[in-house]
């Protein structure tokens, strides 16, 4: 396993070489002047030239690719170019981690709500639940982001007593569902189901705690895990464009996930454990779900990368400060090609060493892998 | 199987129905429920309010304080955040200018009430007869916020500074000054010997000139040769605050604490934050909910929603010719014929200022295709030329028969879809092809700059506080900031007049005659004006603003 990984890590490399030249020479070919955002529309001509100059612009290509790939190997990502200074390593230390607990807090939730549903799903397949599961994930993956983060504005921000009463319905239905099947078992006399019972009544109990004690959100900013407010400010600030971010995700790991468990329920060993008497939540949960589960770690790995560099949509809406916003706003836009460079490198390397977790994730989920079997 | 449909129904119908009751008991309408606090950065979200809304009551309130109140904050959304807290390296009012008035003061200030320039920091500024000489004489005790005295000298050294490699724009202006000869007469008082005359020299006290670095912080630099107080300029300024952190790209990006030695007296607010917001609606959203408290507001459907829900007072200064399409007059790159003058007529006539309100703006863009706007207190009695497509085609069809083949390049900037396509289709229906390019804001400043243009998509800004600056930069013949190469020696006398004109009639007449050199030569198109500035909570007091949306939060306080 520890070969595999750092089999993959040497191939960051070649990847990080080509990303670094590619930035720099698409960076080219976007119009606009890092001179002008620096100095504004009403400098003197021979001003603009003097800043292009001392930024190095009127240099060759390779050459100053040359240059930053010599820094860059140091670990010097250079200054901003539009705020001398100010270091681009300094910039994204800042802003990385905003984006990596805005992705990481969308993909807890995605997984959080998507494999219920999906495990769910496939075991009611054909049935309302199942088809509206379909539909419902065919509507999130048919709304661009941008337009699910207004939506959740609007709702969350605008019109808090919905979610806030939805919410608690939802929960409560649950708990009442689960209470009365345990009644049910009682009444009936037989067995089990005192762990229908904790968890409807803590699933009540959360239904009460969002009705009286839902919070408010804020329509944009963002507060800092290790700022004076601390985590529950943190919270707050995160929480919507967090599921903003996971709105697609939910769908997209639902839907894989209900694919994989319709095939997996479908193997004789799972016929076996039904004829043995096992009980429904076990077969789904610890027989049938882990070998359904490579296709959604695969994607949850690819989708972590992506959304890393992916983020600017929702950065924007919600005033976040964060890497696409770095990335686009302050770096493409601006022309500020240190900036744009740096990001891209550190996006990359992300992608390659999730990449190289989720190979070596195989292992750890299926031991045929890990025995080298297959 | 029924009955497991049916009790799952019932047992819904039994929360919804719980739910229904418990929210009958519950809270007050419209009040959200949470006990949390409210949070520093992000304020608790309240009701929208709606256009039915009753403008609320007057709070009672001291005016002012006796000491800066614990815990005070002040949220205000601009419009474009500073990379820089030097005022050397500041591009305007607009990208940072409250920020560095905060920290460095203003020697002196615009009054909108009365249209006249009063001191600020200054105790007086006085000129001999012809204006070609004026007189500043300092406060007493005013000093950095390092302890430093401020002393006649720096304000000297301070427009040397500001002649130095950099970027601010007010270079052109202190060029009028002859500092060679300006002198220093004792610790208070210097005075300023120009070229020419101006009457309006505290224009240039009122901006960057105005704002006076310490020189023993300002020279400072870092190893790569960048000034400190780019980044650090605490003890550099005499203005009411103090930088607690400066992280651009964050929100805020600007955190301000409070003196407790300004010379002004006590600074109310305790902190402030400076948010960037980048669009207006947005802003507008937060200024609603109460996590802002000013937003600067430059967009004119989001302005007029902003007046409609009645909720806020305003801060807004209007700009003659904010929207403009710039014609090369000649200069670098360009289609021969827009150096003539019956193109850039064509242009206007073609123009219908209605037309791109309504396609572009949603019927809310201040009309106007005068030089210097009806709505200013400058304004000469002087229109601009109504559209008459007609004879803009007449124009067209006597270039062509002349042998232009009636295509033109046109630049425009991106953040209005609407607008490029809405001038497009009005030049095109005089006759004329379009090779419209719509890129980004920088890539279409940048051909103009870099003279490779025809046509494009522009703002003069001509703000009544700023006329100087302005008319000046953009329609002398020898301005370095003239981009179009447009150059007229009655249109030079004309400014000069201005510079020179002892009252606001006489300056009025100088206006009069610009506005009538404009018409007849029509350098390029003016089709409105634009408002911008800030809507402000109510929650808030004692904004003193000055020139070109610039505010001053010394005497700031919240209202409880």
């Amino acid at each position: 396993m520890i070969r595999t990984f750092l089999h993959k890590l040497l191939q960051l490399v070649p990847v990080l070489l080509i990303v670094s030249f590619l930035t720099l020479a698409l960076l080219e070919l976007v119009p606009g002047d890092p001179s002008i955002s620096i100095l504004g529309a009403d400098a003197p001509a021979a001003e603009y030239e003097r800043v292009r100059e001392q930024l190095g612009l009127d240099q060759p290509l390779l050459e100053r690719y040359g240059n930053w790939l010599s820094d860059a190997v140091s670990g010097d990502l250079g200054d901003s170019a539009v705020r001398p200074g100010v270091s681009v390593w300094s910039l994204i230390a800042s802003r990385l981690p905003v984006t990596l607990q805005i992705t990481v807090m969308a993909l807890g939730l995605a997984l959080l709500v998507s494999i219920p549903v999906g495990v769910a799903a496939a075991a009611r397949v054909g049935s309302r639940f199942d088809r509206g599961v379909g539909t419902v994930t065919s509507g999130l993956i048919s709304i661009p982001q941008f337009v699910a983060g207004l939506l959740i504005v609007q709702l969350f921000v605008f019109n808090p007593d919905v979610p806030r009463i939805g919410t608690a319905v939802l929960l409560w239905f649950v708990a009442l569902t689960l209470l009365v099947n345990w009644c049910r078992r009682f009444v009936s006399d037989r067995e089990g189901g005192a762990g229908s019972v904790f968890v409807g009544c803590l699933v009540l109990g959360l239904g009460l705690l969002a009705f009286f004690w839902w919070p408010s959100f804020p329509r944009q900013g963002f507060s800092r895990l290790t700022g004076d407010d601390g985590l529950a400010e943190n919270l707050r600030t995160t929480f919507l464009p967090a599921l903003t971010v996971a709105m697609s995700e939910i769908a997209v790991f639902t839907r894989l996930l209900r694919s994989d468990m319709i095939s997996t329920l479908q193997e004789d060993y799972i016929l076996a454990a039904n004829a043995q008497g096992k009980p429904l939540w076990r077969i789904l949960f610890r027989d049938a779900l882990r070998p359904s589960s490579f296709s959604l770690m695969t994607v949850a790995g690819v989708s972590l990368g992506r959304l890393i560099g992916g983020t600017v949509i929702v950065e924007t809406i919600f005033n976040l400060p964060g890497m696409g916003r770095l990335i686009i706003q302050e770096g493409v836009i601006v022309n500020d090609f240190p900036i744009v460079q740096g990001g891209v490198l550190v996006i990359a390397l992300f992608y390659v060493v999730l990449n190289a977790l989720v190979d070596i994730s195989y292992a750890a989920l299926d031991p045929r892998i890990r025995r080298g079997v297959v | 199987m029924k009955r497991k449909y049916s009790t799952r129904r019932r047992l819904l119908a039994v929360a919804v129905g719980a739910s229904l009751v418990v929210a009958s008991c519950g809270g007050d309408d419209g009040e959200s429920s949470s006990s949390d606090e409210p949070a520093t950065s992000a304020p608790q979200a309240t009701e929208a309010p709606s256009e039915e809304t009753m403008a609320p009551a007057e709070p009672e309130a001291a005016e002012g304080c006796e000491s800066t109140v614990a815990g005070s904050e002040l949220n205000i959304g601009v419009y474009v955040p500073t990379g820089s807290l030097d005022p050397l390296r500041t591009s305007g009012a607009l990208v940072g200018g409250t920020d560095i008035a905060a920290i460095y003061d203003v020697l002196m200030r615009w009054d909108e009430a009365s249209g006249e320039w009063v001191p600020h920091l200054a105790e007086s500024l006085e000129s001999n007869s012809d204006y070609t000489e004026w007189t500043l004489t300092l406060r007493e005790g005013v000093t950095y916020a390092n302890g430093d005295p401020m002393l006649a000298e720096h304000v000297l050294a301070n427009m040397n500074r500001l002649l130095g490699p950099g970027a601010n724009a007010s270079r052109g202006l202190i060029a009028r000054v002859d500092l060679e000869n300006s002198t220093v007469v004792d610790d208070r008082t210097v005075t300023f010997k120009l070229f020419s005359p101006w009457v309006e020299f505290a224009y240039l006290l009122g901006d960057a000139a105005g704002m006076v670095v310490n020189p023993s912080l300002g020279d400072a630099k870092d190893a790569s040769d960048v000034s400190l107080i780019s980044t650090d300029p605490n003890g550099a300024g005499a203005g009411p605050y103090l930088v607690d952190k400066f992280a651009p790209g964050e929100s805020p990006y600007l955190v301000l604490k409070a003196r407790d030695d300004y010379w002004g007296g006590p600074v109310c607010i305790e902190t402030v934050n400076m948010v960037y917001i980048t669009s207006d609606q947005p802003k507008l959203e937060a200024l609603d909910l109460g996590e802002l408290d000013l937003a600067f507001l430059r967009t004119a459907n989001v302005i007029a929603d902003a007046r409609s829900s009645g909720q806020y007072s305003e801060a807004f200064f209007l700009q003659s010719a904010g929207e403009v399409i710039l014609i090369n007059n000649g200069v670098g790159t360009h289609t021969p014929v827009t150096a003539d003058k019956r193109f850039r007529q064509a242009v206007n006539l073609a123009i219908d200022s209605s037309v791109i309100s309504e396609r572009a703006f949603g019927g809310e863009l201040l009309e106007s295709k005068a030089f210097i706007d009806e709505r200013s207190t400058y304004y000469s009695g002087v229109a601009g030329t109504s559209a008459d497509p007609d004879a803009a085609r007449a124009l067209v069809d006597e270039l062509k028969a002349e042998g232009w083949d009636g295509s033109i390049r046109f630049n425009c900037r991106d953040t209005n879809a609407n607008l490029p396509v809405a001038i497009v289709a009005s030049l095109e229906a005089v006759g004329m092809t379009v090779e419209a390019t719509i890129t980004d804001q920088n890539s279409s400043i940048g051909a103009v700059i870099q003279k490779d243009f025809d046509m494009a998509c522009w703002g003069w800004n001509i703000s009544d506080s700023a006329l100087y600056r302005q008319i000046g930069f953009n329609f002398r013949s020898d301005s370095p900031s003239n981009r179009i190469g447009y150059g007229n020696p009655d249109m030079d006398a004309a400014i000069d007049e201005m510079f020179a004109a002892p009252d606001r009639e006489a300056r009025t007449n100088a206006i009069a005659k610009m506005s009538e050199i404009f018409n007849e030569d029509v350098p390029s198109v003016i089709y409105a004006a634009v408002e911008e500035g800030y809507a402000i909570s109510d929650r808030v007091a004692g904004i003193v603003p000055t020139q070109q949306t610039v505010l001053l939060l010394g005497d700031a306080y919240l209202v409880s």
